[in-house]
């Protein structure tokens, strides 16, 4: 964007928006600062992407009586302004007004969990150099109350100079203040009534050296915290006793697979009812227009182009919000820092670390929401090794081909005794090849281009809560929201382009030739000596070409190259169209090559934003192909 | 020969006996042993590839006392759990000791570790705020034990 844009945009947005106040929720993770976001905006709320980077906006207005108050923006959940994660820097920009398209808040209502206070007060003091108008809110106070703690809330008050709220985000208490303490903004009453000591202290410390910067804080906030009667509260009970199971030597580690057994179990099967139903609506949609419509161009894009390529998108969706649901309240509840701890180890030896165990784990079903949730990833080679090898999991997208080709080419026999059929073993073995690939992928990478002396592995255990239901069910529409604009946008577009390209050239009658002279079956005609020595012909390259969009397309396109109707993974037609045209091993290479390759644009996107740039995610992409290159050539050699 | 042996094995588990010695070593001889076990310490402490001249002058100067502090010091990856603890020094790089810093983990904060984790690393308690850290962090704490004080 050149600096004049810049200008222009900014005038615009703060003539739009000089009437509403703007205020940011700032707060540490598991502060109940969303939860608490949602109940002052209830749904009123929108997510959009700061300009340039990805990580969301949430904007909701806070009404009182039928009259907007002011925009509330909830900033992610971080720890300190050293701008070490994207959330970190981010929250700061905002806060110090420097993102175009969002304007410098007005006020700040710093959340804070008050069973935790001390620990908070580090960053509390750090919003507060920012000089900005400040709400303190004590949240969980139901929590530190009932753990015997206690804070004299109007002695820190005056000290801070600050107003404090005491909340309870389950209940809902609290609330109403903080409406007041915005509504009084709206009338343009400072708040502020002067300028604390410590404020003072600490903003002269920024020129210091870290060390210094950060003992001088503490300093300030042990001042605090004295005088201000904090009572810690007793270390809960419950989470203690749930801390020696959980994180016990051999209970910890087995609730740890179960609870990975469990998702897989419910993305895999308890998925597939909601994903048939939604294929069924798509397909009878789908006829039903084209029983409507005549038999023109026009209907052919439609169905063949639009509505196949939504179709493709949508029927991930349930999957997704299940995957989100449980990742949810495993977040929510505390469970997952624990995960992380345990599988840390394990990350620790392959270069990796413990909070890449969510990215990996989302990688199962897809790609593309796993490589956002490794933003947590505080180190940036950590972060960017997670990314890397994320899409080596083998997502949902990749089933559909893989059963194909199985259900093709490998005998439905007993193999070992009658516990597993050749297939399940065909199909543990490609998870087990993606699996394999990541390791040895991230092990290389972390000794050579992402080679760093060590990390810091430091991860906050909160105490276990029961995950709020607005909470969670605001955070799925939410996900759902970010699947199918991110990933459908993009599968949209490339299915719209492959329609083309199967059209064009037409014949001089203006009918659309057989897919071998249309410009896609050129495609495949061209990349053919490419693929050969892989034993694949044109024909499976247009499907190579094809599953650029999204990996089980190719399924489709192959339907399509045969001319078979209605061709889906279990069509026998397409088994024996394929049977007959591609060999064994060019099969087993074909599986390979499906699990190595990155046949995913809408990944290759995400991973282009994520890193800020094509460098990652081109490298990435020429990487995986490499990989799938070879792997398909050794597998089409030794089979 | 044995007698060196000896005093070089407690001067490995022991460096205060360089100057408490029953023999007196010749001064080049403890130059010589300060640079080998203070780059011995660094290596084995910080997983340093690269080591600087700074370590070697440090080692080689009889006036700082660093080197002794450093073998001595108790780590935090060392202490007992529910044993509380001070903080003394983070002896990390900055870039990776501020993580820690922002967190609380600052020189004279109280410290008491609460569980070890499935693989052994330490859980602990900070300002009433548990944390879980790897042991290889934890051994980069130098703490003292508040009977100490």
């Amino acid at each position: 964007m050149n600096p004049l844009d810049e200008i222009e945009h900014s005038e615009k947005t703060s003539g739009n928006t000089d009437e509403i106040p703007l205020v940011a929720l700032a707060g540490p993770p598991n502060s109940g600062k969303t939860t608490l976001f949602n109940r002052l905006t209830g749904l009123r709320q929108k997510v959009a992407n700061y300009p340039g980077v990805t990580v969301e906006k949430h904007i909701g207005e806070v009404r009182s009586g039928g009259q907007v108050l002011a925009d509330l923006v909830d900033l992610p959940g971080i720890h300190g302004f050293s701008a070490r994660t994207l959330d970190e820097k981010i929250t700061k920009e905002v806060l110090e007004g420097q993102v175009d398209g969002v304007k410098k808040p007005d006020a700040v209502i710093m959340v804070t969990d008050s069973t935790r206070l001390e620990n908070q007060l580090m960053l509390v003091e750090q919003v507060l150099e920012l000089n900005l108008p400040t709400l303190l809110v004590l949240n969980m106070s139901d929590e530190l109350k009932d753990r015997g703690g206690s804070v004299n809330a109007t002695a820190l008050a005056e000290r801070l100079g600050v107003q404090v709220v005491w909340t309870n985000g389950r209940t809902g208490e609290g609330t109403e203040e903080i409406t007041e303490y915005i509504s009084q903004l709206k009338r343009g009453n400072s708040t502020q009534s002067k300028v604390s000591d410590v404020l003072k202290d600490s903003s002269q410390s920024r020129t210091l050296p870290v060390l210094e910067r950060f003992s001088k804080r503490k300093k300030a906030v042990k001042e605090v915290v004295s005088q201000v009667d904090f009572v810690p509260p007793k270390p809960s009970a419950i989470s203690g006793h749930l801390d020696s199971l959980v994180l016990h030597k051999i209970w910890g580690p087995m609730i740890f697979f179960a609870v990975v057994i469990l998702v897989f179990q419910s993305i895999f099967t308890w998925a597939v009812p909601l994903m048939d139903g939604i294929q069924f609506l798509i397909e009878v949609s789908g006829s039903w227009i084209s029983g409507v419509l005549a038999d023109t161009w026009f209907r052919s894009l439609l169905i063949d182009g639009i509505w196949a390529g939504v179709g493709s998108v949508v029927v991930f969706l349930p999957q997704i919000l299940i995957l989100f649901l449980f990742i949810g309240i495993l977040e929510d509840s505390g469970y997952m820092a624990r995960a992380a701890v345990i599988a840390d180890r394990v990350m620790y030896r392959i270069g990796l670390q413990g909070r890449a165990f969510l990215p990996l784990l989302s990688g199962y079903a897809c790609a593309v929401p796993a490589i956002l949730s490794a933003r947590t990833i505080e180190d940036d080679r950590d972060r960017l090794a997670t990314i890397f090898v994320t899409p080596f999991m083998t997502c949902s997208a990749r089933l559909p081909v893989y059963v194909l080709l199985i259900a093709a080419f490998i005998p439905n026999e007993a193999f070992l005794g009658s516990f597993l059929s050749q297939r399940t073993v065909a199909l543990i073995l490609l998870y087990a090849l993606g699996i394999i690939a990541a390791v040895i992928t991230a092990f290389i990478l972390k000794r050579t281009l992402l080679k760093a002396e060590s990390s810091t592995f430091l991860m906050e255990l909160p105490p276990y809560r029961l995950p709020s239901l607005q909470t969670l069910g605001l955070r799925l529409l939410d996900r759902g929201r970010i699947f199918l604009t991110r990933v459908g946008k993009i599968i949209f577009t490339v299915t719209i382009i492959l329609w083309f390209l199967t059209q064009f050239p037409r014949t001089e009658f203006g009918a659309p030739q057989d897919i071998e002279q249309s410009a896609l079956g050129q495609i495949g005609h061209v990349i053919e000596p490419v693929i050969a020595p892989l034993g694949f012909d044109w024909r499976i390259g247009i499907g190579l070409v094809t599953s650029l969009a999204a990996r089980e397309v190719i399924v489709g396109t192959l339907g399509t190259i045969y001319g078979i109707e209605t061709a889906d993974e279990e069509s026998l037609d397409l088994q024996s169209a394929l049977q007959e045209s591609l060999s064994f091993p060019a099969a087993m290479g074909l599986l390979v090559f499906f699990a190595f390759a990155l046949q995913c644009m809408s990944t290759v996107a995400t991973v282009k934003r994520e890193t800020g740039g094509w460098k990652w995610a081109s490298f990435q992409f020429l990487y995986m192909l490499a990989l799938g290159y070879f792997g398909a050539f050794l597998a089409f050699r030794l089979f | 020969m044995r007698t060196i042996l000896k005093i070089l094995f407690r001067i490995q588990t022991d460096t205060h006996c360089l100057e408490d010695a029953t023999f007196k070593l010749p001064p080049y001889l403890i130059g010589y042993l300060r640079v080998v076990f203070i780059l011995r310490n660094k290596y084995a402490l910080k997983s340093r590839t690269i080591l600087n001249q700074e370590d070697f002058m440090e080692a080689l100067d009889p006036k700082r006392d660093s080197f002794q502090r450093e073998a001595t010091e108790l780590r935090l990856g060392q202490v007992k759990i529910r044993q509380e603890v001070e903080l003394v020094m983070v002896d990390l790089p900055e870039d990776q000791a501020e993580p820690l810093f922002e967190r609380g983990f600052l020189p004279g904060c109280r410290i008491c570790p609460v569980r070890t984790s499935p693989a052994g690393d330490p859980i602990v308690e900070v300002d009433g705020s548990l944390m879980a850290l790897r042991r290889e962090t934890a051994n980069c704490l130098c703490v003292r034990t508040l009977s100490d004080l």
